[in-house]
């Protein structure tokens, strides 16, 4: 008899062996376990219909997933706890077949790398190929990053690897052979174009020496003949033309100053000499020099000194330069009859600025930023009226950033320009300390 | 170790089922149906047949006695040990204590770790947080002890249960027993032999024993689905499908959570146990002929050959689910264990034991949980 029905008989009995079978609690009880299992029946039933579902519904999941993975641009890979292929998809066999030759489901990673380890790259430079192999192994357990690896047939890949859930690894395998060999032309040509700079000032400067040692001697007998030390020239030409040949050296010796300098600064060898600094000393020295040169053009020059200006520690030969820079390209844009302001205050935020305005040409907007590159002279025609190799500005901002400080042109075609520097509240002292 | 084992039947009144000969038992414990304690009379005359022992014992969702389940009795078994020695600790949990894993201390404490062996565990089984209060106990005790029992019953209503120490039970107890000695051996096995149906499905979004979210998709509707025509009795149907949870990547850590509650509105559903966000879940199904099976497969794993008492602690909702078939699930003990061990045992609301392949022990749902005790 049937287990079940032989307890039912027993609880039908009153739990007593042998006792009289009370038939109601015999049918209750049977009744019960038809019951009991017909609903296992239908449950199971269900159940099973609902499973069919979501196996489709899963299939689909499945299957767009493997679909994303395939497309991929990166090869992937999945390798499981016991570090064995699991997945891998069309591009890593396509990134691999170049190197190990394609790799089958179930290969363990020490594989790929023993496989893959005689075409890694840096072993040919000496590298102990069982020690990269290590290396590999160890990165591959304990993922830290993405790194690079480069082959022998030119190729180079970087890996990125991380732990999965169960324990295993998630690889992905991305040809960067395109981006390295950019970065490497990109890398020769910035490489080149340094050396070039670097010989292109180093020339610069061994030619401004070269030019200046005749170019004293041209100076020096010029002026002994101006002063006629050594008896009269004769004819008021010779003197004339004595003249012309010094003013002529002058010019050129600013020049190859300026260009001595501008490739000291592009060599990263000029030198500030920082001290105290009076500013309205300063101007007025700069501008008795070139006082001259703008009462030839017709030009008025206004002085706009804040007064009590505090000191400036800076380079005294650098700021002359400025100003004389700024002056001399105002004097010479400036049509006569026109005016040209040489002004020093003190801003709070921006530090002491010194600025020249004149009522000149000006220069175009668009045109600013090539005014500001050394030799950069707008137009040809220009230089051509007005002389000059286009340095004064370059310099001037070069100058000024040494220093901490910037420049700034400010300019309107046919209204005029403004050009101002601003030295930073850290170069400028006390008043008081000027006024004691 | 010597055994006596009663029966407590509504019509016939204490009937002995086996006994080793007059004995001094030293511990007795009893399982006793819903209600059929309340007047204090049971324990009563429990206290006069074996006055010098320690009695404890808990109200149930049914009651074990060799390969019998029962419904409405009481089942007492007399333990007398020959040299193993017992100490007891009691605790109470409810009202403004609310803290299970505190109470885990406070019962950890009162067992002094010296030449402690195991500890069996009876616990209120409503207000009690199981995987809180075993957390409690290992942290004063250590991993290296293992704890089993369960927690108490109330038929398959979930309202109140009961757990006594010397005393006729109540709710909101708690207690502990401690083996020691060398002499003592214990052994278990815990296992539920439910069959994982479906995909798994990650925890979305879950507060402590409450579940909102699978895979971000409502899990109310998911059992539904599951469930069909028996949806309509949610949830006392939903014990027909256990969810079986354990961390990413860790199935090992597997543990089985019961459906205690289910809230339309918010389309929650509150489990016998936390159910942690994050955790992999995969809804479970009893086949009859897999959980009897289960059941022998977790007295195999408790199972040596000197085992003189089994007690068997099952989850309620396999014998919800299985009516008159439950007894099979204690013969398939019975035919592993033999002739020669005794069972005893009841249905609860939570089994307690250690997790599979981990010092570790937890609340467990859903399996059937065997102590094995044996004097050498």
């Amino acid at each position: 008899m049937h287990r079940l029905l032989l307890r039912q008989l027993k609880k039908a009995r009153g739990g007593k062996e042998g006792g009289a079978i009370d038939l109601d609690t015999l049918l209750t009880l049977v009744d019960g376990a038809y019951g009991e299992f017909e609903r296992q029946h239908r449950v199971l039933g269900h159940t099973h219909n609902v499973m069919r579902e979501e196996h489709g519904q899963l299939n689909a999941r499945l299957s767009r997933l493997r679909d994303g993975i395939s497309q991929m641009g990166a090869g992937f890979s999945i390798w499981d706890s016991d570090d064995r292929l699991v997945l891998r998809n069309q591009r890593m066999r396509e990134i691999l077949s170049h190197i190990t030759g394609d790799i089958q489901q179930g290969v363990c990673f020490t594989d790929l790398v023993r496989r893959e380890t005689p075409f890694v790259l840096t072993i040919g430079d000496g590298k102990d190929p069982d020690e990269w192999a290590a290396a590999r192994m160890s990165r591959h357990r304990n993922p830290a990053g993405p790194f690079e690896i480069a082959f022998t047939n030119g190729r180079f890949v970087q890996v990125w690897e991380e732990k999965t859930g169960e324990g295993g690894i998630v690889s992905l395998y991305l040809d960067i052979t395109d981006r390295k060999r950019a970065e490497d032309e990109l890398r020769q040509a910035k490489e080149a174009a340094e050396s070039a700079n670097q010989s292109k000032s180093q020339f610069l400067a061994n030619m401004s020496h070269e030019l200046r040692t005749p170019l004293n001697a041209v100076l020096g007998f010029s002026e002994v003949m101006m002063s006629e030390i050594m008896g009269p020239l004769g004819d008021r030409r010779y003197h004339e033309y004595a003249k012309d040949i010094h003013d002529a050296g002058s010019h050129l010796l600013d020049i190859i100053d300026d260009i001595l300098d501008m490739s000291k600064i592009e060599a990263g060898h000029f030198d500030l000499d920082a001290q105290w600094i009076d500013v309205a000393d300063l101007i007025g020295e700069t501008l008795r020099l070139i006082g001259a040169r703008a009462r030839e053009g017709g030009l008025t020059v206004v002085r706009e000194i804040e007064p009590n200006l505090p000191p400036l520690y800076a380079d005294l030969r650098s700021v002359k330069q400025i100003l004389l820079n700024l002056l001399g390209n105002a004097v010479k844009f400036t049509p006569s009859g026109g005016k040209v302001t040489v002004a020093a205050r003190l801003l709070p935020s921006r530090g002491l600025a010194l600025s020249v305005s004149d009522t000149g040409l000006g220069i175009a907007a668009q045109d600013i930023p090539q005014a500001l590159k050394p030799f950069g002279q707008i137009e040809r025609a220009l230089s051509r009226r007005h002389g000059g190799v286009g340095l004064g500005l370059p310099l001037s901002k070069h100058l000024a950033e040494l220093h901490d400080g910037t420049l700034e042109i400010a300019s309107e075609p046919g209204k005029g320009t403004n050009v101002s520097v601003y030295f930073p509240p850290a170069r400028v002292g006390r008043a008081a300390a000027v006024a004691s | 170790m010597q055994l006596e084992q009663r029966i407590w039947l509504p019509r016939d009144g204490w009937r002995i089922l086996n006994s080793d000969g007059p004995i001094a038992p030293a511990l007795v414990i009893f399982f006793a149906a819903p209600g059929t304690t309340d007047d204090g009379a049971r324990f009563n005359e429990l206290k006069s047949f074996y006055p010098a022992a320690s009695i404890i014992g808990c109200t149930t969702g049914g009651e074990i006695s060799e390969t019998d389940v029962h419904d409405g009795s009481i089942i007492a078994t007399a333990i007398a040990f020959e040299r193993a020695g017992l100490v007891f600790a009691e605790t109470s949990i409810g009202g403004e204590e609310r803290n299970s894993f505190d109470a885990g201390v406070r019962l950890g404490r009162g067992l002094p770790r010296q030449g402690l062996r195991g500890v069996f565990l009876l616990s209120d089984g409503t207000q009690v947080n199981g995987t809180e209060l075993v957390a409690g106990i290992q942290h004063v005790l250590g991993p290296d002890i293992t704890i089993t029992g369960g927690l108490a019953g109330d038929g398959s209503s979930f309202v109140s249960t009961r757990v006594g120490f010397n005393a006729n039970p109540e709710p909101g107890k708690l207690v502990a027993v401690g083996f020691y000695g060398p002499e003592i051996r214990l052994g278990y096995g815990s296992v539920g032999g439910w069959d994982a149906v479906g995909p798994e499905r990650i925890v979305t979004r879950s507060a402590g024993n409450t579940l909102f979210d699978l895979d971000d998709l409502p899990a109310l509707d998911l059992y539904k689905k599951y469930l069909g025509l028996e949806a309509a009795n949610l949830p006392a149907s939903a014990l027909l499908c256990p969810l079986r949870i354990h961390p990413a990547g860790k199935p090992e850590a597997s543990l089985v959570r019961t459906v205690i509650g289910i809230d339309e509105e918010r389309k929650a559903m509150t489990f016998a146990g936390t159910i942690p966000q994050g955790h992999v879940a995969q809804i479970m199904l009893g086949h009859f002929d897999h959980l009897i099976a289960g059941a022998g497969q977790a007295a195999r794993k408790a199972a040596f050959p000197e085992a003189q008492l089994a007690i068997l602690v099952s989850c309620i909702g396999r014998k919800l689910l299985m009516g008159q078939q439950t007894a099979d699930e204690v013969e398939a003990v019975h035919d592993v264990l033999g002739q020669a061990c005794r069972l005893t045992g009841f249905y609860s609301y939570g089994e307690i034991a250690p997790m599979e392949n981990s010092p570790f022990c937890d609340l467990h749902n859903q399996t059937m949980t065997i102590t094995t005790i044996a004097e050498a």
